[in-house]
């Protein structure tokens, strides 16, 4: 029996299923040893039965946990699925403001009709196997994730930094050559520094690792040139939770 | 110095048609400029004559990666019910040529090619390294800013581990033709005389003159860094360093003589073949020395830092009579935290002074 | 042609070797729970013997697919017909073995590493201290010792486990501890009402033992957090260094001395140990 996999959408831009779609030639082979039942940017037949259940966005409503709740009785394996859905990623910017202001900033005098508040990783209501980080998530990994599940075995991600992997492809460093802010030193790979590779700097969207030396990083982005404003918002772009860990740190001392 | 079997010359000019004749031979890798605007370089497999650069600093990664692949096939599985096949993986049966490789390199290889044998042999690697043909060059100055070769011994080639070695001696390459090997690698082709005696003359003079530039030095007794190492063993330094280090592992990926790996398995599309494959790994990583349960055996940057600097120059010597590191700069390139090599066996150096005083 | 000239200096030479990572196939003869995360498995390779081994030296057992982990052998060579394993599930890969059953088939290297010094320990009295799963390797040890009883002094048996629950090898446990040739003792960290023994660490029991030191061996396995008291203890009972032997738990991948992850400074546990003894150990500050 292949397992049934099924996509649900929260607060995010779809991209991580456009991503699955961006399979192509290998997804016709992925389709050999599981069966898609609800995949809105692909199908429009649903089944409300499926094995493994890959939850994009985060929660920022109400209504969504009822629903997120009921995918995860559902399902038997649940991921975390793109960087919205592991940590909140880049819709917890909006984290700093309090919910009304934000709404206010957004909505302007209809603010009151949205019901939108503080963004949050799913895994703040229920309990998620696994992660799949990125903005968008990394195909590859996403293979190695359904051929795992769909093997009963379990997926792991070797917690190597984003530096590993651009080390090891040969690439120039562009934070030491160029003198551009990337944060690769601490962010979790298994993306094989696409970003990097092609002349872009790391800004973490694949989540700060969690043994990550953040003083020693913030010290060596100040001796590049960065001010403190910088480093914040290089932070707080994907990781707004640990940006506040570095500021209370920094407050404490 | 260990004589030459035979001395040849190449006319700078002439180098695009060696290198393309030696591209018919096997796979050759040289280093070719990452960058236009940046001194980066890079080994990589050649397949144009002219991206060949041999006026180059240290590469971003050591030539290692020709011999020991990032990721590399161990076994192969089939698994069907509840039976499953194992097949071996024999590395392919061709010559591989690494062009350009400067002299620290060369002894980085043997460094390595020490490790393999010792103990459980690795054929897979000493199979790739034996059809290895190594063509050096020697260096007439510091590549790098990073660089300490001199005071590692390593801006003289090592007595065995190359084919055949080349000097710049200005419009020509003079070439010390080491093994039965490189006569092949030379062949009779014209491009390649054999040596005029000014052609000697004015080597062995590029060579002594040659001597002087090599001026950054550690300026203590490398006999004596085991030493070092064991008296600063709990030295506030190693605090210092892990308070900087952000455990990239940059610094052991880019050393040419770090061997460490991980093993990971991996499934086809199948679900039932899959692969056991090796894949560099650092011991500068959280995870490295961590089992289950929780116990991480260097938990502590500075932990690692140390053990990463006892590596190369503590505990390869007491084993092997050989320091692993060649001085060739890289790590202290490749840290964005600015740890420096040259710094830390300075420090090793001074403070085990400060500690014989008291 | 000079091609084939260069292509006749090809060696061939490491293509008959043996590749190093390739597992042999070994089929579970039988697989008993003994605790909630322990089961013991009998195994015995398919084509040929496991050859020959020490007590404390470990395989290398495979999970095709998701990897491969250390694991001591808990028989004594002394015992023909295959070889137990005792596998903790604390992991992907231990998880995996522990649901097999008989008959499964399970690729395995080794054996690997330097277990204890049986011959040095001819003629001592031998003193076993093991907490909780380091149990494992110690009950081949003393398998050995017990096969060839008259070989050796006393023996004293010092084990401590977690709660009287968790106690591995109930059975043999038992056996030893009515047997009038073992001097055995025993704690738990965590009692229960029924338990009437000992509570404490395994280097409570100490206070019980009285042996001559400089004929006395000691091997030790537990969790790392159990090395330096125990350390403590047997070097107040003044025994030489030589005679103390320890076996190391660390990150093994290869098993070949080569990865490098299982290093004590600049040791391979998997190698050199993962039995050393303390004289060998001595000098390496990362060892406890």
């Amino acid at each position: 029996m292949k397992p049934k996999v099924a996509f649900f959408s929260f607060s995010s831009c779809e991209g991580c299923q456009l991503q699955a779609l961006n399979l192509e030639d290998q997804l016709l082979s992925l389709l050999d040893i599981i069966e898609i039942v609800n995949f809105r940017e692909a199908i429009d037949d649903k089944l409300e039965n499926y094995d493994i259940a890959f939850v994009e966005g985060s929660i920022s409503r109400y209504s969504d946990i009822p629903e997120l709740i009921k995918i995860r009785n559902t399902a038997k394996v649940l991921v975390a699925f793109g960087s919205c859905s592991s940590q909140a990623g880049i819709n917890a910017i909006r984290n700093r403001l309090r919910p009304e202001e934000a709404n206010a900033m957004v909505y302007g005098d209809r603010a009151a009709w949205v019901e939108t508040g503080h963004a949050k990783g799913i895994d703040e209501f229920v309990k998620v196997d696994y992660y799949l980080n990125g903005c968008p998530m990394d195909r590859r990994e996403f293979i190695r994730l359904v051929k795992a599940a769909a093997s009963g075995i379990p997926f792991i991600i070797p917690k190597l930094p984003v530096c590993t992997e651009c080390k090891l492809r040969g690439n120039v460093c562009i934070l030491e050559d160029r003198n551009t802010l990337c944060l690769g030193a601490v962010t979790l790979g298994g993306c094989n520094a696409i970003c990097p590779a092609y002349g872009h700097p790391c800004v973490g969207c694949r989540g700060i690792l969690p043994d990550a030396n953040i003083e020693g990083m913030a010290e060596l982005l100040r001796h590049h040139g960065a001010s403190d404003l910088e480093i914040e918002h290089l932070y707080a772009m994907y990781n707004y939770g640990r940006i506040s860990l570095l500021t209370a740190r920094a407050a404490s001392r | 110095m260990v004589e030459a079997m035979e001395y040849r010359v190449l006319l700078k000019k002439d180098i695009r048609v060696w290198v393309e004749w030696l591209m018919g031979k096997g796979e050759l890798h040289a280093p070719v400029a990452k960058s236009a605007s940046h001194p980066q370089y890079q080994f990589e497999k050649i397949s144009q004559p002219d991206t060949v650069c041999l006026d180059y600093a240290t590469t971003i990664l050591p030539p290692k990666q020709c011999v020991q692949p990032v990721r590399e096939t161990l076994i192969r599985f089939d698994r069907v019910a509840n039976q499953f096949t194992l097949s071996d993986q024999v590395p392919e049966r061709r010559l591989h040529i690494i062009f350009g490789i400067h002299t620290c390199d060369i002894h980085a290889f043997n460094f390595l090619n020490t490790v393999m044998r010792d103990g459980n042999a690795d054929t897979q690697f000493l199979a790739r390294s034996a059809n290895t043909a190594i063509i050096g060059l020697r260096c007439r100055q510091h590549c790098d800013d990073k660089s300490f070769c001199e005071s590692m011994g390593t801006n003289e080639p090592p007595d065995t581990g190359y084919d055949i070695l080349m000097t710049d001696i200005g419009d020509r390459y003079f070439l010390e033709l080491a093994t039965e090997r490189a006569a092949k690698l030379v062949d009779d082709l014209s491009c390649i005389p054999h040596t005029g005696d000014e052609d000697v003359v004015k080597w062995r003079q590029m060579l002594a003159d040659s001597k002087k530039n090599f001026d950054r030095r550690l300026s203590i007794n490398i006999e004596e860094l085991p030493a070092y190492c064991e008296a600063n063993y709990h030295s506030p330094m190693w605090d210092v360093i892990g308070k900087k280090c952000v455990a990239c592992g940059s610094c052991t990926l880019v050393c040419p003589t770090c061997y460490c790996f991980d093993i990971r398995d991996e499934l086809d599309m199948s679900l039932q073949g899959g692969e056991r494959y090796r894949v560099w790994d650092s011991c500068q990583l959280g995870e490295f020395a961590a089992v289950a349960g929780g116990v991480n055996f260097r938990r502590d940057r500075r932990d690692r830092q140390r053990h990463r600097v006892h590596r190369k120059v503590k505990y390869p010597k007491e084993r092997y009579n050989l320091f692993a590191c060649v001085g060739c700069g890289r790590c202290s390139r490749a840290c964005i935290a600015d740890i420096q090599m040259l710094d830390i066996l300075r420090q090793l150096g001074a403070k085990s002074h400060e500690f014989q005083r008291t | 042609m000079s091609s084939s000239a260069l292509e006749e200096e090809l060696t061939t030479e490491y293509e008959d070797w043996t590749n190093l990572f390739l597992p042999r196939t070994a089929q579970i003869l039988k697989s008993t729970p003994l605790t909630a995360t322990d089961t013991l498995h009998r195994l015995r390779f398919q084509n040929g013997d496991i050859g020959d081994y020490k007590p404390g030296q470990f395989v290398m057992v495979s999970m095709l697919g998701i990897g491969e982990v250390p694991i001591s052998i808990c028989s004594s060579p002394t015992h023909i017909g295959g070889f137990e394993l005792c596998v903790r599930s604390a992991g992907t890969v231990t998880q995996a073995i522990n649901e097999l059953n008989a008959g499964a088939l399970v690729p395995i290297r080794g054996p690997y590493g330097r277990g204890f010094s049986t011959e040095k320990m001819v003629g001592h009295d031998v003193m076993i201290i093991a907490g909780g799963i380091g149990l494992a390797p110690m009950r081949s040890l003393i398998q050995y010792l017990l096969d060839q009883r008259s070989q050796y002094g006393e023996i004293w048996i010092l084990f401590g486990a977690k709660r009287p629950g968790e106690v591995l090898f109930q059975d043999e446990v038992l056996s030893w501890s009515s047997r009038p040739d073992i001097h055995f003792l025993m704690t738990v960290d965590i009692a229960n009402r029924a338990w009437r023994g000992n509570v404490g660490p395994v280097t409570s029991l100490f206070h019980y033992v009285k042996v001559d030191p400089h004929n006395t061996c000691a091997a030790v396995c537990g969790p790392p957090v159990m090395y330096r008291p125990v350390l403590r203890e047997l070097q107040h009972l003044e025994l030489p260094d030589a005679q103390m032997f320890f076996s190391f738990e660390r990150r093994m991948k290869c098993g070949l001395g080569k990865c490098g992850h299982c290093l004590i400074n600049g040791h391979y546990c998997c190698k050199e140990g993962p039995v050393l003894s303390y004289a060998e150990i001595r000098e390496l500050p990362e060892a406890m």
